[in-house]
């Protein structure tokens, strides 16, 4: 399947920015070298949305896609240049708003984008046992024995240990829609 | 066809690209993948230009000139294009230009520059490749490669190698050798086009062949920079594969009058620096030089120069390599020219101290009867009059070339003793016909040719019993391989590092008293340090002793003219000795060298008498048309392991009864085969180099 059509297939639970990443990464100009816009374009194309994914996006990436992919359109010495190019242009045409939530580091809107997911303590779920305080490597875990703990975002490395050391299923994983919850510990409802 | 370019109205040829058209109007355009002698591609996009009617730029490099097509360079959209080629290029190339071995000669360096562009807007990446210095001759850094595929249109197209291609590899796609093979196992021809293409330092000469004080010309064909005469050995060479031993000689004739005496004794430094070293053994440069002529017709005559008569006189003293060699120069100069020489045949050290083993009389003969042809008065027997009474006489320019034909003693205990000879004389003894009476037991003393000359004429001679000592270890030792091996199959028994104490006996020679050397060196004042080994003192009991340790000048205190080091005639850069109008020239002046040495400054010094006999000093003749040699060599099945080709040689035992020679000439397949090793280093040098922005 070409680009193109990758592009206008994506579905719901997919994320434009890692669809469009892996369909660089595997695509026919990265096995030629024999152009510097089909070759060189496509190892920035592939770099720059790995950044993108990775939640390392500069506000200027958008741009500078755009840009590079119009001279790659009409300078690449074949048509797998000027098709990969199309797709990506394409994808920012229609999904330009996915891209700069990425890029502006607010959020995969698909949940895909691993560096973008957060963990979240539920309420009325948590027993207040301080376990994941304990498996948290970070310190990112606020709380201590019966009252709800809470993950502090900005400390959190989304490493997924406190998930595991949940005996009651109270950590879960978020994409774009997050979970309400307190901001800072308070006691626990549950008996 | 007219063009415009930035206004400028340019001549442009029928199918020729926009680019060319430029370049040769000396209008420049940046560009990289494309160069003079390969297909334009079209892949880097540096040369982008605008062209009135289209509406994106296009590479100049695959635009084909159009009757009044309007080119503009550096419009903005142009510009975009090439700049952001070169941005994205510099991305993923390292940016440690100064660590380049390309550094300051790099066509990718020059061009951004040129643009004033860098890579800051785009991802950085290196792709790490280690550098592989495992091949013989060249250097891939492929680290630096921007794949531009001009080393792989130049393997592949203009030599017909096929042996570099673009590769796929976990660092991604680049130039290189498919299968994870070796140039050598991939059918490597070692011309070094791709080294000579490349716009960056990702293919490049391996470090240990580029001498500092040799011009890159001379690095990339060491063999002809390195022969005293300069002769122009790749090519010869190369008429000899192709079977034309006219042209080949023709070609060696150019810049020596002696090929087939060079061909069977010259000492052949050439084939030291022969690049195919690297691969083995060297190509048997100075055989093949011997198999043109010995085939050769004589036609290079016809071409031969011989300029009207200036009536000039030059008189030249020593009918050796370097005498003769003058004379011919000078006598096709038009001058009037007489040798004298003091022997009763000429060819100095070529007759009489080269055993006939290695250079019959017939060949010499031969050749100097070319060399008279030139018109030559040569008074042989003859003691010539001084320098002085030469001039007097009427002569306008003298040559002293009487080269060194005294042989030396060491000063040893029993040095006088009957029986105890020099070489030059039982050389020359031998030659004649009226050899030194040898006993049944000989020893020479010295390391070099001449001795292994001297023992291998003395085991000719009928001793039963023939010893090498000197100094030297084997490694050491002056004498060339062959010759060291060739004496061992007669026979002769060598005693390296050895130290010679005395020589013993009353009233003949009874035996040398010989020690075994630890260490020979030489300081740092140039003396030489001899360490003994304690208790290894013997005597080899021997009937005849003969001195092999240099040999010097004879007469010359008597010439009027300045010496050097003892007898020796001092001579400036243009050969002039203290005497005006008075030139010396070979052995005379150098101490005993080689018989290409001598014929090179023999050459010189006919250059700078001419130009004082008011000529304009140019020897240089033509004796064939420069023909453009193929670029297309193409596979060779098995190339880089061709064992060197040898000659038929006559067994030790026939060898040893006569002094009949001991070497065949090739047969011309041998030759054809022998000389379709070369590496053909000089091709390269036939390959355009594009020219830089600083240039235009």
């Amino acid at each position: 399947m070409n680009t193109i059509d990758i592009v206008n297939n994506l579905k719901e639970n997919e994320c434009i920015v890692d669809v469009l990443f892996k369909a660089v990464s595997s695509h026919k100009c990265k096995d030629c070298g024999k152009c510097v816009f089909g070759y060189e374009g496509i190892t920035q194309l592939e770099m720059i949305l790995k950044d993108i994914t990775e939640k390392r996006g500069r506000s200027t990436d958008v741009e500078l896609l755009q840009d590079l992919c119009g001279m790659m359109k009409t300078q690449s010495l074949c048509e797998d240049g000027v098709e990969v190019a199309e797709g990506v242009l394409a994808a920012l045409d229609t999904y330009k708003k996915d891209f700069e939530d990425h890029a502006s580091r607010r959020g995969c809107r698909a949940g895909v984008c691993e560096r973008f997911l957060t963990y979240h303590i539920l309420a009325d779920k948590c027993g207040g046992c301080g376990e994941c305080i304990d498996a948290c490597e970070d310190g990112a875990i606020l709380g201590k024995k019966r009252f709800i703990h809470v993950i502090d975002q900005n400390e959190c490395m989304q490493c997924g240990a406190c998930v595991a050391a949940c005996d009651c299923g109270a950590i879960i994983r978020a994409g774009a829609v997050k979970p309400k919850g307190p901001k800072r510990p308070i006691p626990c409802k549950r008996r | 066809m007219k063009i415009t370019i930035d206004g400028k109205e340019i001549e442009a040829r029928e199918g020729q690209s926009v680019l060319d058209a430029a370049l040769e109007a000396g209008i420049f355009i940046p560009h990289l993948c494309s160069h003079p002698d390969l297909e334009a591609k079209g892949g880097c996009r540096l040369c982008s230009v605008e062209i009135e009617g289209m509406e994106e730029p296009v590479p100049s490099c695959m635009t084909t000139a159009e009757e009044g097509m309007k080119i503009t360079v550096n419009g903005p959209k142009a510009d975009k294009i090439r700049k952001t080629a070169m941005e994205l290029m510099l991305a993923t190339h390292p940016a440690d230009c100064t660590g380049c071995p390309k550094y300051g000669k790099c066509e990718m360096q020059s061009m951004y520059q040129y643009m004033g562009v860098s890579p800051e807007r785009w991802r950085k990446k290196s792709r790490s490749v280690p550098d592989n210095e495992s091949n013989p001759l060249i250097t891939h850094l492929f680290m630096r490669c921007v794949r531009c595929g001009r080393c792989i249109r130049a393997c592949q197209d203009m030599r017909g190698v096929k042996v570099l291609d673009y590769i796929k590899t976990d660092m991604g796609i680049r130039a290189g050798i498919p299968d994870g093979k070796s140039l050598k196992e991939a059918g490597c021809r070692f011309c070094g086009a791709c080294i000579e293409v490349c716009p960056t330092g990702s293919i490049v000469d391996a470090l240990k062949i580029m001498k500092e004080d040799r011009s890159y010309a001379e690095n990339v064909v060491p063999c002809r920079s390195t022969c005293p005469a300069h002769i122009d050995i790749p090519r010869y060479i190369r008429y000899i594969k192709e079977g034309d031993f006219e042209k080949a000689t023709a070609v060696v004739r150019e810049k020596v009058p002696f090929p087939e005496t060079l061909g069977s004794i010259c000492t052949h430094a050439c084939e030291s620096e022969c690049k195919r070293n690297e691969l083995g053994a060297p190509i048997s440069i100075c055989k093949l030089k011997r198999a043109a002529a010995n085939n050769d017709t004589g036609a290079w005559k016809e071409r031969a120069v011989k300029e009207a008569p200036t009536r000039k006189k030059a008189a030249v003293i020593g009918a050796g390599p370097a005498g003769l060699t003058a004379a011919y120069y000078l006598a096709k100069k038009g001058h009037e020219v007489t040798v004298y020489e003091k022997n009763e045949k000429p060819g100095g050290q070529c007759r009489y101290g080269i055993p006939a083993y290695r250079l019959p009389d017939e060949l010499l003969d031969k050749e100097i009867a070319d060399i008279l042809e030139a018109g030559i008065e040569l008074k042989c027997s003859t003691e010539a009059p001084t320098p002085e009474q030469l001039k007097a006489s009427g002569y306008d320019a003298v040559l002293v070339s009487v080269g060194t034909h005294q042989g030396t003693k060491l000063p040893l205990e029993g040095n006088d003793l009957p029986g105890v000879y020099v070489d030059a004389e039982f050389l020359k003894r031998a030659r004649m016909g009226d050899p030194l009476p040898v006993g049944e037991k000989v020893m020479v003393l010295g390391g070099g040719n001449v001795a292994y000359d001297c023992a291998r004429t003395a085991v000719r001679l009928g001793a039963k019993e023939v010893h090498i000592a000197c100094l030297e270890n084997e490694r050491q030792m002056t004498s060339t391989p062959d010759e060291i091996e060739e004496g061992r199959e007669e026979g002769i028994i060598l005693h390296s590092a050895h130290s010679f104490l005395r020589i013993t006996g009353t009233d003949q020679v009874a035996g040398v008293e010989l020690q075994k050397v630890d260490k020979f060196y030489f300081d740092e004042n140039r003396r030489a340090v001899i360490e003994l080994v304690e208790g290894s003192k013997h005597e080899v009991p021997v009937d005849n002793v003969i001195f092999a340790v240099g040999q010097k000048p004879e007469g010359t205190a008597s010439m009027g003219l300045e010496l050097t080091h003892g007898p020796y005639i001092r001579a400036n850069e243009k050969l002039e000795t203290s005497m005006e109008g008075v030139y010396a020239a070979g052995d005379v002046v150098t101490g005993t060298k080689s018989v290409i040495a001598a014929i090179a400054a023999g050459r010189t010094a006919a250059e700078e008498m001419d130009k004082y006999l008011g000529g304009n000093g140019d020897i240089s003749e033509k004796l064939l048309d420069e023909e453009i040699p193929d670029p297309y060599i193409g596979q060779v099945e098995g190339f880089g392991d061709l064992e060197r080709v040898s000659p038929q040689m006559a067994g030790a035992d026939k060898r040893i009864s006569g002094f009949d020679l001991v070497e065949q000439p090739f047969t011309c397949e041998q030759a054809q085969c022998e000389a379709g090793r070369c590496l053909q280093c000089d091709l390269r040098l036939n390959i355009t180099k594009p020219k830089l922005w600083m240039d235009y």
